[in-house]
């Protein structure tokens, strides 16, 4: 596979992982490019499987990414605060259920905890077996199958409080910026 | 959960939304790096597009931090290292379990002097730092040391860990040249011990050198910096903005720039190529970096210089590089024990003297707080008695300290109810959790010790979405700054400009006290209008914040207000000294 090739398989799949794993469009976009880039200047000719080494790369620089940012000092902070965040609008204007479910859905992901979310995107995102998780993320298969459960459950518990409790969506003030 | 509610799920994940982003543009920019790494030119990567939200935001980050790493939308990641603590903070009482185990080269000698087991409390996971020192150097002038290769293996299992590059820096002193290399897989539990094997590679050392621009600074001028390797530089642009306070400063380079040998750009230490300001002898850093196959743009912001006339002309540029200065080939290997009944350090429950002034200030309150040898965590639970957000109730500390015998560390609150989905969450989920996490040099066992926690600039939240501000027709010449009295007092202060035909760029400068938050709207002719959230900028000068938004596809009318959307005010009445101290109850 030439490296365009590899770019346009894989692409979406290593830009979902670092967008719900860093839940911010431009870091996404920074650590996705990094992953690319780290990748065609290797040597590739070994590999089992360019995605799940693809998706390893992406784990590694999310993960430093996500630790320099608990690095932060003073102002760093006000930075944060100010950062946009992942942006999902879900638009009234343009309404689509399926749409809203979805947007719902991710931010829904974006509360789990970092490392159930991180299997949950690799198992059933980018649709790795259980073992190349395992050794994406250098844990025992065990570990793994537990985050997963773990995931799941956090996010069945985070369904039933958002059924429970959220307030009606189409009533929201389609003025106001959700950024 | 049931099979099919997995199915669900797993269709969910599968069909997530990627938000769209331009591919081809990333392509492009994943090119133009790959064939500057290659070429060895440098670093710092393309970035194809100068003014995206994104980067606004991103180059103020890398402006006001201290700290690593500039991440440029657009790009991919540039790295500098500043000094991440000027403040001097003593350093730590070592913690955990001293190994003190040696490997030598030559004179050169690494050490392993602790290991120490503890909670990380930013993802809850347990983790293992090892305390490594180098010494052997004194006679060898350098700024950094790096390995260009390191691994650890657990000898039990014989899995390889990964390791992080270790930079070692010497610009404070080669005293006290130490890092530490945290763990968070194959760690030993509770009651065993478990054995490892470090190995690092050739160290390579690393020194910054500098050579000024000669003759008059002007733009179109090339300056022979490196003539031994042919490297010129074409200053294409030497431009001061926002009242001579910014110096904007464009440069090519005309040959292939120096970089230290094997370098890895995540190394820790700063290996890339940039012009630096002086005056006379003091330096101004850099406050921005972008670069891109048109070459570089630096920004340095001056106003807190208050430079005479004459000053700002006597300012000179320098070209400032890192090259490897000396190489000490060789395999350090120390193989060491850990064992958990030293290393671990418990997590503690800590105590607060009173917790009703927190309240009283806040209207939060504080569940029981930990403290770990890596940080201390302190969950809050905010009051909402009218299921809603209303004016004047507290948002976050802008700045958050903890302090204590070698501590400083600063404090990040998350989430965070900077955007309407975050507050609407929080009105129905309001836990939310203050972190410190502490500095390589701090790591200690914090049981029985007296800490500080100051609290400031605090911020409050206000919106009313009623109020419009009544404004001119926007003209494409940028209008006066106005300021607008808003109705809990503080002032608006806003500058209008029309953008070609269709787009109105409204700024807002936040003067200390008053600051956009989100969802600021314009009206014109009773028809509102969004900003386009992708076009939003925030900017730092000197103690001022600017916010841009702009908004599109606005027709000219005759009747035009803002309103600010919620925004947020500081109150410095809310300023906050607790004092903690870690129990010598464990926490399980």
């Amino acid at each position: 596979m030439n490296d365009l090739e590899l770019f346009e398989n894989y692409k979406t799949t290593v830009y979902r992982y670092c967008l719900y794993m860093l839940k911010n469009k431009g870091d996404a976009e920074d650590v996705c490019q990094e992953v690319f880039v780290k990748a065609m200047l290797a040597d590739r000719s070994g590999l089992n499987s360019e995605k799940a080494w693809l998706l390893r790369i992406a784990a590694n620089e999310c993960h430093g990414l996500m630790r320099r940012r608990m690095r932060g000092r003073d102002k760093e902070q006000k930075a944060y605060l100010r950062s946009a965040p992942l942006v999902h609008s879900p638009s009234v204007e343009s309404g689509y259920e399926r749409q809203e479910r979805t947007a719902e859905f991710g931010r829904m992901l974006e509360s789990v905890k970092p490392k159930f979310r991180e299997v949950l995107l690799l198992y059933y995102m980018a649709d790795l077996s259980l073992a190349e998780v395992a050794d994406l993320l250098k844990l025992p298969l065990g570990t793994v199958k537990s985050r997963i459960n773990r995931g799941l459950k956090s996010l069945r518990k985070l369904k039933e409080e958002e059924e429970g409790h959220a307030p009606a969506k189409k009533g929201r003030d389609v003025h106001v910026s959700n950024y | 959960m049931s099979q099919i509610a997995n199915q669900q799920v797993a269709e969910r994940l599968r069909s997530l939304p990627d938000g769209s982003p331009d591919y081809d543009k990333m392509w492009n920019r994943i090119c133009l790096e790959v064939e500057r790494r290659r070429s060895g030119w440098n670093e710092q990567t393309g970035v194809a597009e100068h003014q995206t939200s994104a980067s606004s935001v991103r180059r103020w980050m890398m402006a006001a931090s201290a700290a690593a790493v500039l991440a440029i939308a657009g790009g991919t990641t540039a790295y500098f290292m500043h000094n991440l603590n000027n403040e001097a903070v003593a350093p730590a009482a070592p913690a955990g379990q001293q190994i003190e185990a040696s490997a030598q080269v030559g004179e050169v000698k690494l050490t392993l002097r602790n290991a120490v087991i503890g909670r990380r409390f930013f993802d809850e996971e347990d983790r293992l730092a090892l305390q490594l020192n180098l010494s052997g150097l004194n006679n060898r002038p350098f700024d950094y040391a790096a390995f260009r290769k390191g691994t650890l293996t657990d000898l039990d299992s014989g899995q390889n860990i990964s390791l992080t590059s270790m930079g070692f820096d010497a610009r404070k002193g080669i005293d006290n040249l130490n890092v530490t290399q945290y763990v968070q897989d194959n760690l030993p539990a509770a009651g065993e011990k478990r054995h490892y094997r470090l190995v690092m590679n050739d160290l390579y050392l690393t020194g910054r050198s500098e050579v000024p621009l000669n003759g008059e600074i002007k733009q179109g001028q090339t300056y022979n910096v490196l003539p031994e390797q042919n490297l010129k530089i074409k200053l294409t642009s030497y431009e001061w903005l926002s009242n001579q306070t910014k110096l904007n400063v464009a440069y090519q380079a005309m040959g292939t720039e120096p970089l230290p040998q094997d370098y890895d750009p995540a190394g820790g230490y700063e290996g890339s190529s940039y012009l630096t300001l002086k005056n006379g002898d003091q330096t101004i850093p850099l406050s921005s970096s972008m670069a891109d196959d048109q070459g570089k743009l630096e920004s340095f912001m001056l106003q807190d210089l208050k430079l005479t006339e004459q000053e700002r002309k006597n300012l000179r540029l320098v070209y400032s590089y890192a090259e490897t200065v000396d190489k000490i080939e060789g395999e350090w290997t120390i193989d060491f024990t850990v064992e958990a009944s030293k290393a671990a350090t418990q997590t503690y429950s800590i105590s607060l003297n009173d917790q009703q002034a927190f309240e009283d200030r806040t209207a939060m309150k504080i569940s029981p707080m930990k403290v770990s040898p890596f940080g201390v965590e302190i969950p809050i639970v905010r009051q909402h008695p009218n299921s809603t957000w209303e004016n004047g109730q507290f948002l976050y500390y802008g700045k958050m300290t903890l302090e204590g015998d070698g501590i400083q560390a600063m404090g990040i609150q998350r989430p965070l109810p900077t955007n309407k989905e975050a507050r609407d969450r929080l009105l129905t989920s309001p836990s939310q959790l203050i972190y410190f996490e502490l500095g390589d040099d701090q790591i200690q066992d914090l049981s029985g010790q007296p800490l500080t926690l100051k609290l400031r600039d605090a911020m409050l939240y206000h919106k009313y979405p009623e109020v419009w501000t009544p404004i001119s027709a926007p003209q494409a010449k940028a209008g006066d700054h106005t300021k607008d009295t808003m109705p809990d007092g503080s002032v608006m202060d806003y500058q209008v400009t029309r953008i070609g035909e269709d787009d109105v760029q409204v700024q807002v400068r936040g003067q200390g006290q008053f600051e956009l938050i989100s969802g600021m709207l314009l009206q014109v002719d009773g028809r509102s209008y969004k900003p386009n959230a992708e076009r939003s900028e925030i900017a730092e000068e000197g103690d001022r914040v600017i916010f841009t938004e702009v908004f599109e596809n606005v027709p000219q009318g005759s009747n035009f207000s803002i309103n600010p959307g919620a925004y947020g005010v500081h109150d410095p009445s809310r300023d906050l000294n607790m004092e903690l101290q870690a129990g010598e109850t464990p926490k399980s």
